[in-house]
C-alpha cells in the first residue's frame, strides 16, 4: 500500500510557513518537540515517544559462541522492525530501504561507536559469550524515527541487567535474579542521535522534522553525538550539496541536544534504581502501554500513571496529575465492565495479579477519599475496616476466577454506594 | 604505515572504457584496492522504478569473496553492501544531472575486486570516471577519500591495516574539488575540535583527487577523439 502523497498546496503552506520561521505545531524552526521516556517493570525494556512517534525497545541476552575472528568479544545484535502498524507503508515482515537505513545507522550507533564493553560479555573465551540482542519495535511514525529509536535503545540498555554467571571446571552456572543479583553492562558512553531537516540548499535549518514536514524538506542529516562532544555517526541521508561549515553547524546543534538528553536518561535510569532498591513494585507500561496504543489520540499520554514521566520545559502541578490518575483508573474499571474489552484484556495477557493489586491500590486510594469526605462521621473506623474486609475477600477470589473481576470493576464504582448502605445499616 | 607522509595519497592507476557492452566503464586502483564499474544507461527502465521529473539510478555495490582479510559467503546481499549501494545512490543522485533524462533509469555496477581501505572512496572515483566515459552529463566529476585521525593529526586514504584500527574515520566525496559535499560517512568517535581539521584536510585531498581524474578523462576523450571524428 502507497501512502498518499502530500498535495501541492499543503506542501507550498509548510515550505512557506518554515520559511517565515513558523510551524504547524507553533514550534520555532530550532525547536525540538517532546521527550517521554519510560521504563518498563521487565529489566531492559523502554518506550521512548517524541511528539507523536513512538518507539519500544527490549534487550534480552543469551549465551552464544563467538565467532572465531573475534573469540574475547560478545555480540549485540540489532533487530529493527519497521511494522505496518505504524505507517501502512512498511511492508509486513519486509523490509523497505527506510528499514535497512534505520537499522545500519542504529548498528553504526550503538555497535560500531563502541558504547557497550563486549569484551566484558565473555564467558569463556572462543567457547561462550553473551549474545545482546536489542530488538526495536516502531509503534507510531511521526518523523525523527531514528532519534526516538535511538533514546530508546540506549535507555533499554542502560536499564538491562545480564544474569551473574560463575564458571565451574566443566559448565557454566547461570544464576536466575533471585539467586545473585544480576550486573549491568558496561556502557562507556550514551550516543544520542539528532535529526535535522534542511531546506533551500541547507541554508534553512529545521530542527526535528515532523513525517509531513520531512516530505517537503530537501533532505535530512543525521548526527550522532554523546555528552563528551564526540561525534559518533554522521550521516547524509539526502542527496543534496552542502559545504563543510553547514555540517558543521549541524553538529554543533546535535552536541547541545546530546548532553540534554543524556542527563534526561541518566535521570530516569536513576530514579528507577532507586525505587527498585527501595523495594517498591516497579509499575512499568505493562497495562499502560496497551492503552497508550489503543487510546492514541484520546487519551492524553499524562492520565496514564508511568514510573518516570520526563517531559523537557514542561511541568505537572502534583495534584493534577493524581487526580488524572484517579481518574485514568476508574475508566479502565470501566472498560472491564464492558464483555468486549475484558476480552481485549485476555487477549493482551496483562498479568492479573498486577491488575488486581493495582485495583485494590485504588481502592483503598478511593476509600482514603471518603475518609477525607466524612470526616464529621464518627463511626468511620469501622465502615473502613468493614469495606476493607469485604474487599479482601473479594480479592482472593479474584485470583482464581477472571469472571470475577467484572465484579472488583462494580464495587469500585459503586464504592461511594457501598459505604452509603453501610451507614444506612449503622443508623 | 606504509612510509607515506600523512596527507600522502595512493598511486591511483586507471582504464576507461574497457567493457564492450557498457556504456561507460573504468577499473581504478588506489594502490592495492581494486575497483571495476560499469555503467548502463540511460535507457527506458523498470515501469515500477520509473520517475516522470527525473531518471532513477541504481547501484549496486558487491565486494568479491575473496576482496577482504576473511573471505565472504556472498558477494552482495549483505547488510554493509546494500547500504553502501545506498550511499553511491544518493550521492549520484546529486552529482548527475538526473533531470535531463525523465522516464529513464542509469544502473551502476562496481565490484571490489581487492579490498585494502578507502573501499567507498575508490568506489566513488570510480563511478565518476565511469560516467564520464559513459558521457552522461555530470555537475563536475566527484571525487573522495577517505580520512582518518590518528593523536589529532588527520591522514588521508586508509589502508585496511589502518582501518582495522580504533581510528575514527570520515569518508568525505565533493564535487570538482569544491566545497559541495555530495556524502559524508563517519565512522567511530570523533571528538568535535578534530571534525573541523579533518573535513579541511578530507576536502583538499579530494581536491587533489580531482586533479587526477580529470587529467585521466581528458587524455581517454582526447584519445577517443580521433574514433568519434
Amino acid at each position: 500500500m502507497r501512502t498518499q502523497p502530500l498535495t501541492i498546496c499543503e506542501k507550498t503552506l509548510i515550505v512557506e510557513s518554515l520559511r517565515a520561521g513558523k510551524r504547524l505545531d507553533f514550534r520555532s524552526r530550532e525547536e525540538f518537540r517532546n521527550v517521554k521516556l519510560i521504563v518498563g517493570s521487565e529489566i531492559g525494556t523502554a518506550i521512548c515517544s517524541i511528539g507523536q512517534t513512538k518507539v519500544i525497545c527490549a534487550v534480552s541476552a543469551e549465551i552464544t559462541e563467538p565467532s572465531s575472528m573475534r573469540p574475547q568479544k560478545g555480540v549485540i545484535n540489532i533487530d529493527v522492525d519497521l511494522s505496518p502498524m505504524a505507517n501502512y507503508s512498511h511492508e509486513h515482515d519486509r523490509m523497505g530501504q527506510k528499514g535497512m537505513e534505520l537499522t545500519r545507522l542504529l548498528e553504526l550507533i550503538i555497535r560500531d561507536s563502541r558504547c557497550i564493553d563486549v569484551e566484558s560479555l565473555c564467558i569463556r573465551a572462543g567457547k561462550e559469550v553473551w549474545k545482546i540482542k536489542v530488538d526495536v519495535r516502531i509503534l507510531d511514525e511521526d518523523g525523527s524515527i531514528l532519534d526516538c529509536a535511538c533514546l530508546a535503545a540506549i535507555t533499554a540498555l542502560q536499564h538491562f541487567k545480564r544474569p551473574n554467571v560463575t564458571l565451574e571446571p566443566h559448565h557454566t552456572l547461570v544464576y536466575s535474579e533471585y539467586e545473585k543479583s544480576p550486573i549491568p553492562l558496561n556502557i562507556y558512553h550514551m550516543p544520542i542521535c539528532t535529526t535535522i531537516g534542511l531546506l533551500d540548499k541547507g541554508s534553512t535549518i529545521i530542527i526535528d522534522p515532523t513525517e509531513k514536514e520531512s516530505e517537503c524538506l530537501d533532505g535530512t542529516i543525521v548526527v550522532a553525538c554523546n555528552k563528551r562532544k564526540e561525534v559518533c555517526a554522521l550521516h547524509q541521508s539526502t542527496n543534496l550539496i552542502l559545504t563543510t561549515k553547514q555540517i558543521e553547524n549541524c553538529v554543533k546543534l546535535a552536541m547541545s541536544r546530546a548532553e540534554e538528553l543524556s542527563s534526561v536518561v541518566i535521570d530516569v535510569i536513576r530514579q528507577d534504581q532507586r525505587e527498585r532498591s527501595a523495594f517498591k513494585r516497579p509499575s512499568g507500561f505493562a497495562i499502560t502501554s496497551p492503552a497508550i496504543i489503543l487510546n492514541e489520540n484520546r487519551v492524553v499520554a499524562q492520565q496514564i500513571r508511568a514510573p518516570i514521566k520526563m517531559e523537557i520545559e514542561q511541568e505537572e502541578i502534583e495534584e493534577e496529575e493524581s487526580e488524572k490518575q484517579r481518574q485514568a483508573y476508574q475508566s479502565s474499571v470501566i472498560m472491564n465492565e464492558n464483555p468486549l474489552r475484558s476480552d481485549g484484556v485476555k487477549q493482551e495477557e496483562i498479568d492479573e495479579e498486577q491488575m488486581i493489586d493495582e485495583q485494590l491500590a485504588n481502592i483503598q486510594q478511593s476509600v482514603n477519599r471518603v475518609e477525607l469526605d466524612n470526616k464529621q462521621s464518627l463511626d468511620r473506623h469501622g465502615e473502613i475496616q468493614e469495606v476493607d474486609d469485604l474487599l479482601a475477600g473479594l480479592g482472593d477470589d479474584d485470583e482464581e476466577e477472571e469472571s470475577t473481576v467484572v465484579t472488583l470493576g462494580d464495587t469500585v464504582d459503586e464504592e461511594d454506594e457501598i459505604v452509603l448502605v453501610a451507614k444506612k445499616k449503622r443508623f | 604505515m606504509d612510509g607515506r607522509r600523512p596527507s600522502q595519497i595512493r598511486n591511483i592507476n586507471t582504464r576507461l572504457g574497457l567493457n564492450r557492452n557498457a556504456e561507460g566503464s573504468c577499473y581504478i586502483e588506489h594502490g592495492n584496492t581494486k575497483v571495476l564499474c560499469a555503467v548502463y544507461g540511460p535507457y527506458e527502465g523498470k515501469a515500477s522504478k520509473r520517475l516522470e521529473n527525473r531518471c532513477s539510478i541504481v547501484c549496486q555495490y558487491s565486494a568479491t569473496t575473496f576482496s577482504g582479510l576473511e573471505r565472504k559467503n556472498r558477494p552482495r546481499g549483505d547488510r554493509k553492501s546494500t547500504e553502501i549501494s545506498r550511499l553511491l545512490e544518493k550521492a549520484f543522485e546529486s552529482v548527475i544531472l538526473t533531470d535531463s533524462f525523465p522516464r529513464s533509469q542509469i544502473d551502476i555496477f562496481c565490484e571490489v575486486i581487492q579490498g585494502d581501505g578507502s573501499n567507498l572512496a575508490a568506489c566513488i572515483n570510480a563511478i565518476s570516471l565511469a560516467l564520464a566515459d559513459a558521457g552522461i552529463p555530470m555537475k563536475g566529476i566527484a571525487s573522495a577519500v577517505t580520512c582518518g585521525v590518528i593523536e589529532g593529526k588527520p591522514i588521508v586514504d586508509l589502508t585496511s591495516r589502518e582501518e582495522t584500527d580504533l581510528l575514527p574515520r570520515v569518508t568525505l566525496a565533493t564535487i570538482s574539488g569544491r566545497d559541495e559535499v555530495v556524502l559524508v560517512e563517519l565512522q567511530n568517535r570523533l571528538h568535535i575540535d578534530h571534525l573541523n581539521t579533518v573535513m579541511e584536510t578530507a576536502k583538499s585531498t579530494c581536491a587533489d583527487v580531482y586533479e587526477c581524474l580529470a587529467v585521466v578523462a581528458q587524455q581517454h576523450i582526447r584519445a577517443c577523439a580521433p574514433i568519434l571524428g
